[in-house]
Protein backbone atom coordinates (compact mmCIF):
# COMPACT_ATOMS: atom_id res chain seq x y z
CA UNK A 1 0.00 0.00 0.00
CA UNK A 2 1.72 3.23 -1.10
CA UNK A 3 1.96 6.02 1.41
CA UNK A 4 0.02 9.14 0.54
CA UNK A 5 1.47 12.48 1.51
CA UNK A 6 -0.61 15.56 1.88
CA UNK A 7 1.02 18.98 1.66
CA UNK A 8 -0.90 21.66 3.50
CA UNK A 9 -0.32 25.18 2.24
CA UNK A 10 -1.10 27.69 4.97
CA UNK A 11 -3.97 29.87 3.91
CA UNK A 12 -5.73 32.71 5.70
CA UNK A 13 -9.41 33.38 5.90
CA UNK A 14 -11.26 33.42 2.56
CA UNK A 15 -8.62 30.97 1.23
CA UNK A 16 -6.18 33.79 0.59
CA UNK A 17 -2.48 33.07 0.86
CA UNK A 18 -1.26 34.57 4.11
CA UNK A 19 2.17 35.24 2.68
CA UNK A 20 0.76 37.25 -0.24
CA UNK A 21 2.25 40.72 -0.64
CA UNK A 22 -0.04 43.65 -1.35
CA UNK A 23 0.94 47.14 -2.43
CA UNK A 24 -1.63 49.80 -1.48
CA UNK A 25 -1.42 52.90 -3.68
CA UNK A 26 -3.59 55.85 -2.71
CA UNK A 27 -2.81 59.48 -1.87
CA UNK A 28 -5.29 59.22 1.01
CA UNK A 29 -3.66 57.85 4.17
CA UNK A 30 -7.17 57.27 5.47
CA UNK A 31 -8.08 55.05 2.51
CA UNK A 32 -4.82 53.08 2.76
CA UNK A 33 -5.58 52.49 6.42
CA UNK A 34 -9.16 51.35 5.66
CA UNK A 35 -7.95 48.88 3.01
CA UNK A 36 -5.18 47.57 5.25
CA UNK A 37 -7.67 46.93 8.07
CA UNK A 38 -10.10 45.10 5.78
CA UNK A 39 -7.39 42.87 4.31
CA UNK A 40 -5.64 42.27 7.64
CA UNK A 41 -8.92 40.94 8.99
CA UNK A 42 -9.10 38.67 5.95
CA UNK A 43 -5.69 37.22 6.85
CA UNK A 44 -3.24 39.20 4.71
CA UNK A 45 -0.10 40.20 6.58
CA UNK A 46 2.36 41.73 4.13
CA UNK A 47 1.66 45.27 3.03
CA UNK A 48 3.60 48.09 1.48
CA UNK A 49 2.16 51.54 0.84
CA UNK A 50 2.69 54.28 -1.73
CA UNK A 51 0.99 57.66 -1.92
CA UNK A 52 1.38 58.26 -5.64
CA UNK A 53 2.18 56.45 -8.87
CA UNK A 54 5.84 57.41 -8.89
CA UNK A 55 6.40 55.96 -5.43
CA UNK A 56 4.37 52.89 -6.43
CA UNK A 57 6.68 52.15 -9.38
CA UNK A 58 9.73 52.32 -7.10
CA UNK A 59 8.12 50.06 -4.49
CA UNK A 60 7.02 47.51 -7.11
CA UNK A 61 10.67 46.77 -7.86
CA UNK A 62 11.74 46.31 -4.25
CA UNK A 63 8.61 44.75 -2.76
CA UNK A 64 7.53 42.59 -5.74
CA UNK A 65 3.84 42.57 -4.77
CA UNK A 66 1.48 39.75 -5.72
CA UNK A 67 -1.29 42.31 -6.05
CA UNK A 68 -1.56 46.08 -6.31
CA UNK A 69 -4.64 47.98 -5.13
CA UNK A 70 -4.44 51.39 -6.77
CA UNK A 71 -6.35 54.67 -6.88
CA UNK A 72 -6.49 56.62 -10.15
CA UNK A 73 -6.28 60.30 -9.25
CA UNK A 74 -3.08 61.00 -7.32
CA UNK A 75 -0.49 63.78 -7.27
CA UNK A 76 2.78 63.44 -9.25
CA UNK A 77 1.65 60.35 -11.15
CA UNK A 78 -1.87 58.95 -11.41
CA UNK A 79 -3.04 55.37 -11.73
CA UNK A 80 -3.66 55.51 -15.49
CA UNK A 81 -0.03 56.52 -16.08
CA UNK A 82 1.15 53.67 -13.84
CA UNK A 83 -0.96 51.20 -15.83
CA UNK A 84 0.53 52.57 -19.07
CA UNK A 85 4.03 51.95 -17.68
CA UNK A 86 3.53 48.46 -16.28
CA UNK A 87 1.16 47.15 -18.95
CA UNK A 88 -0.38 43.81 -18.10
CA UNK A 89 2.66 42.56 -16.22
CA UNK A 90 1.22 43.03 -12.73
CA UNK A 91 -2.00 42.13 -10.95
CA UNK A 92 -3.79 45.44 -10.42
CA UNK A 93 -7.19 46.18 -8.95
CA UNK A 94 -8.20 49.81 -9.37
CA UNK A 95 -10.10 51.32 -6.44
CA UNK A 96 -11.40 54.76 -7.34
CA UNK A 97 -14.33 57.09 -6.70
CA UNK A 98 -14.46 57.77 -10.45
CA UNK A 99 -17.07 55.30 -11.62
CA UNK A 100 -17.60 56.48 -15.19
CA UNK A 101 -17.74 53.87 -17.93
CA UNK A 102 -15.13 55.58 -20.13
CA UNK A 103 -12.59 55.61 -17.28
CA UNK A 104 -13.36 52.06 -16.12
CA UNK A 105 -12.94 50.79 -19.70
CA UNK A 106 -9.68 52.71 -20.12
CA UNK A 107 -8.24 51.23 -16.91
CA UNK A 108 -9.29 47.70 -17.87
CA UNK A 109 -7.93 48.06 -21.39
CA UNK A 110 -4.58 49.08 -19.89
CA UNK A 111 -4.44 45.95 -17.74
CA UNK A 112 -6.48 46.47 -14.56
CA UNK A 113 -8.00 43.11 -13.64
CA UNK A 114 -10.88 44.63 -11.73
CA UNK A 115 -12.34 48.03 -10.87
CA UNK A 116 -13.97 48.82 -7.52
CA UNK A 117 -15.85 52.09 -7.14
CA UNK A 118 -15.57 53.96 -3.82
CA UNK A 119 -17.37 53.85 -1.47
CA UNK A 120 -17.16 50.06 -1.42
CA UNK A 121 -18.45 47.28 0.78
CA UNK A 122 -15.69 45.51 2.70
CA UNK A 123 -16.90 42.16 1.35
CA UNK A 124 -16.49 43.37 -2.23
CA UNK A 125 -12.82 44.18 -1.62
CA UNK A 126 -12.15 40.82 0.04
CA UNK A 127 -14.00 38.98 -2.72
CA UNK A 128 -12.07 40.67 -5.57
CA UNK A 129 -8.73 40.24 -3.81
CA UNK A 130 -9.35 36.58 -2.99
CA UNK A 131 -10.14 35.82 -6.66
CA UNK A 132 -6.56 36.80 -7.49
CA UNK A 133 -4.76 35.48 -4.41
CA UNK A 134 -6.27 31.99 -4.28
CA UNK B 1 -33.07 79.28 -20.55
CA UNK B 2 -36.06 77.42 -19.03
CA UNK B 3 -35.10 74.29 -20.99
CA UNK B 4 -31.57 74.48 -19.63
CA UNK B 5 -32.82 75.09 -16.10
CA UNK B 6 -35.06 71.99 -16.28
CA UNK B 7 -32.16 69.80 -17.37
CA UNK B 8 -29.85 71.27 -14.76
CA UNK B 9 -32.46 70.65 -12.05
CA UNK B 10 -32.77 67.01 -13.15
CA UNK B 11 -29.00 66.70 -13.01
CA UNK B 12 -28.95 68.34 -9.59
CA UNK B 13 -31.44 65.81 -8.20
CA UNK B 14 -29.58 62.85 -9.71
CA UNK B 15 -26.23 64.16 -8.43
CA UNK B 16 -27.53 64.87 -4.92
CA UNK B 17 -29.06 61.39 -4.76
CA UNK B 18 -25.79 59.71 -5.77
CA UNK B 19 -23.82 61.86 -3.30
CA UNK B 20 -26.25 61.04 -0.48
CA UNK B 21 -26.01 57.29 -1.17
CA UNK B 22 -22.22 57.54 -0.89
CA UNK B 23 -22.44 59.69 2.23
CA UNK B 24 -24.77 57.10 3.81
CA UNK B 25 -22.38 54.29 2.94
CA UNK B 26 -19.42 56.16 4.43
CA UNK B 27 -21.18 57.17 7.63
CA UNK B 28 -23.34 54.08 8.08
CA UNK B 29 -26.26 56.42 8.80
CA UNK B 30 -29.51 57.51 7.16
CA UNK B 31 -29.06 60.70 5.12
CA UNK B 32 -31.59 63.40 4.34
CA UNK B 33 -31.05 65.75 1.40
CA UNK B 34 -32.30 69.04 2.84
CA UNK B 35 -31.15 71.16 -0.09
CA UNK B 36 -30.60 70.22 -3.73
CA UNK B 37 -30.45 73.24 -5.98
CA UNK B 38 -28.77 74.68 -9.03
CA UNK B 39 -28.24 78.26 -9.99
CA UNK B 40 -26.67 80.12 -12.89
CA UNK B 41 -25.06 83.21 -11.39
CA UNK B 42 -21.82 85.20 -11.08
CA UNK B 43 -19.07 84.36 -8.60
CA UNK B 44 -19.46 87.56 -6.59
CA UNK B 45 -23.09 86.74 -5.83
CA UNK B 46 -22.38 83.20 -4.70
CA UNK B 47 -20.11 84.57 -1.96
CA UNK B 48 -23.16 86.07 -0.24
CA UNK B 49 -24.96 82.74 -0.38
CA UNK B 50 -22.33 80.40 1.00
CA UNK B 51 -23.55 79.88 4.54
CA UNK B 52 -20.44 78.16 5.93
CA UNK B 53 -18.52 81.45 5.73
CA UNK B 54 -20.55 82.51 8.78
CA UNK B 55 -19.08 79.66 10.83
CA UNK B 56 -15.96 80.82 12.67
CA UNK B 57 -13.88 77.67 12.04
CA UNK B 58 -15.42 75.54 9.32
CA UNK B 59 -13.59 72.52 7.93
CA UNK B 60 -13.48 73.05 4.17
CA UNK B 61 -12.14 70.60 1.59
CA UNK B 62 -11.57 71.82 -1.94
CA UNK B 63 -10.65 70.24 -5.26
CA UNK B 64 -10.34 71.39 -8.83
CA UNK B 65 -12.10 69.69 -11.73
CA UNK B 66 -9.81 67.99 -14.19
CA UNK B 67 -10.57 66.35 -17.56
CA UNK B 68 -12.94 68.12 -20.00
CA UNK B 69 -15.03 70.52 -17.86
CA UNK B 70 -13.65 73.41 -15.75
CA UNK B 71 -14.82 73.83 -12.20
CA UNK B 72 -14.28 73.25 -8.51
CA UNK B 73 -15.82 71.20 -5.74
CA UNK B 74 -16.14 72.16 -2.08
CA UNK B 75 -17.28 70.25 1.01
CA UNK B 76 -17.84 72.13 4.25
CA UNK B 77 -18.84 71.20 7.77
CA UNK B 78 -18.51 72.95 11.09
CA UNK B 79 -15.53 71.77 13.12
CA UNK B 80 -17.71 69.93 15.63
CA UNK B 81 -19.72 68.22 12.89
CA UNK B 82 -16.52 67.16 11.15
CA UNK B 83 -15.15 65.63 14.37
CA UNK B 84 -18.41 63.72 14.86
CA UNK B 85 -18.38 62.61 11.23
CA UNK B 86 -14.86 61.21 11.72
CA UNK B 87 -16.25 59.06 14.54
CA UNK B 88 -18.97 57.74 12.23
CA UNK B 89 -16.40 56.95 9.53
CA UNK B 90 -14.33 55.02 12.06
CA UNK B 91 -17.47 53.38 13.52
CA UNK B 92 -16.66 54.83 16.94
CA UNK B 93 -19.02 56.47 19.45
CA UNK B 94 -19.71 60.13 18.75
CA UNK B 95 -17.39 62.29 20.85
CA UNK B 96 -14.40 59.95 20.60
CA UNK B 97 -12.39 62.28 18.35
CA UNK B 98 -11.60 65.59 20.02
CA UNK B 99 -8.62 66.77 18.01
CA UNK B 100 -7.92 66.47 14.28
CA UNK B 101 -4.97 64.22 13.50
CA UNK B 102 -3.43 63.91 10.02
CA UNK B 103 -5.43 60.74 9.32
CA UNK B 104 -8.66 62.63 10.16
CA UNK B 105 -7.80 65.43 7.75
CA UNK B 106 -7.11 62.76 5.16
CA UNK B 107 -10.55 61.26 5.88
CA UNK B 108 -12.33 64.60 5.30
CA UNK B 109 -10.47 65.08 2.00
CA UNK B 110 -11.33 61.53 0.94
CA UNK B 111 -14.98 62.19 1.79
CA UNK B 112 -14.97 65.13 -0.62
CA UNK B 113 -13.29 62.93 -3.23
CA UNK B 114 -15.90 60.20 -2.87
CA UNK B 115 -19.11 62.23 -2.67
CA UNK B 116 -18.04 64.74 -5.36
CA UNK B 117 -17.16 61.94 -7.73
CA UNK B 118 -20.49 60.23 -6.99
CA UNK B 119 -22.20 63.49 -7.99
CA UNK B 120 -19.98 63.79 -11.07
CA UNK B 121 -20.65 60.17 -12.05
CA UNK B 122 -24.36 61.11 -12.27
CA UNK B 123 -23.53 64.29 -14.16
CA UNK B 124 -21.24 62.46 -16.60
CA UNK B 125 -24.17 60.28 -17.69
CA UNK B 126 -25.82 63.47 -19.06
CA UNK B 127 -22.74 64.92 -20.70
CA UNK B 128 -20.86 61.97 -22.21
CA UNK B 129 -17.72 63.67 -20.93
CA UNK B 130 -15.16 62.37 -18.48
CA UNK B 131 -15.60 64.36 -15.26
CA UNK B 132 -13.52 64.08 -12.14
CA UNK B 133 -11.66 66.12 -9.54
CA UNK B 134 -7.99 66.42 -8.66
CA UNK B 135 -6.70 65.30 -5.26
CA UNK B 136 -8.40 67.45 -2.58
CA UNK B 137 -6.90 69.97 -0.15
CA UNK B 138 -8.14 71.52 3.07
CA UNK B 139 -8.43 75.29 2.70
CA UNK B 140 -9.31 78.21 4.92
CA UNK B 141 -12.26 80.45 4.09
CA UNK B 142 -9.97 83.46 3.52
CA UNK B 143 -8.24 81.67 0.62
CA UNK B 144 -11.58 80.51 -0.71
CA UNK B 145 -13.05 84.03 -0.64
CA UNK B 146 -10.01 85.35 -2.52
CA UNK B 147 -10.46 82.63 -5.11
CA UNK B 148 -14.12 83.57 -5.61
CA UNK B 149 -13.17 87.25 -5.94
CA UNK B 150 -10.65 86.29 -8.65
CA UNK B 151 -13.29 84.26 -10.50
CA UNK B 152 -15.74 87.16 -9.98
CA UNK B 153 -13.37 89.62 -11.63
CA UNK B 154 -13.78 87.73 -14.89
CA UNK B 155 -17.51 88.62 -14.78
CA UNK B 156 -18.37 85.27 -16.27
CA UNK B 157 -21.44 83.29 -15.35
CA UNK B 158 -21.00 80.13 -13.34
CA UNK B 159 -23.25 77.16 -12.60
CA UNK B 160 -23.53 76.30 -8.93
CA UNK B 161 -24.87 72.94 -7.77
CA UNK B 162 -25.47 72.98 -4.02
CA UNK B 163 -26.53 70.09 -1.81
CA UNK B 164 -26.90 69.86 1.92
CA UNK B 165 -26.68 66.32 3.27
CA UNK B 166 -27.85 65.80 6.81
CA UNK B 167 -27.44 63.05 9.36
CA UNK B 168 -30.33 64.12 11.56
CA UNK B 169 -29.60 61.57 14.28
CA UNK B 170 -26.23 63.20 15.03
CA UNK B 171 -27.03 66.76 13.89
CA UNK B 172 -24.36 66.62 11.18
CA UNK B 173 -24.86 68.75 8.11
CA UNK B 174 -22.45 68.69 5.17
CA UNK B 175 -22.60 71.33 2.46
CA UNK B 176 -21.44 70.22 -0.98
CA UNK B 177 -20.82 72.60 -3.88
CA UNK B 178 -19.93 71.77 -7.46
CA UNK B 179 -19.23 74.92 -9.42
CA UNK B 180 -18.68 74.95 -13.17
CA UNK B 181 -18.02 77.41 -15.92
CA UNK B 182 -21.05 78.19 -18.08
CA UNK B 183 -19.64 75.91 -20.75
CA UNK B 184 -21.29 73.01 -18.88
CA UNK B 185 -24.74 74.21 -20.01
CA UNK B 186 -23.69 73.90 -23.64
CA UNK B 187 -22.21 70.43 -23.06
CA UNK B 188 -25.39 69.23 -21.34
CA UNK B 189 -27.64 70.81 -23.99
CA UNK B 190 -25.63 69.21 -26.80
CA UNK B 191 -26.08 65.80 -25.21
CA UNK B 192 -29.82 66.00 -24.45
Amino acid sequence: MPEVYCVIIPQGKNNMKEEAKILLVDDSAFMRSVLKNILSEAGIKNFEEAENGKEALEKMEKFAPDLILMDLIMPEMGGIDVLKKIGKNRNVIVISAVGQEKIIEEAKALGAISFIVKPFDNDQVVSEVSKILK
Amino acid sequence: MEFKKDILEEVSIAGSNEASVSFAKLSGEKITISVSEVEITVAEKILQKISFFEDSRPVVAYAQMIEEVDGISILAMSREEALNFIDLLNRKPIGTTGVFMDIDRSAIKETLNIISNSYLNALAKRTSEKMTISHPHLVNTKDLKEMFHEIGEKKEQIIVFRSILEIAKHKISAELYLIFSENLVKIISDNN
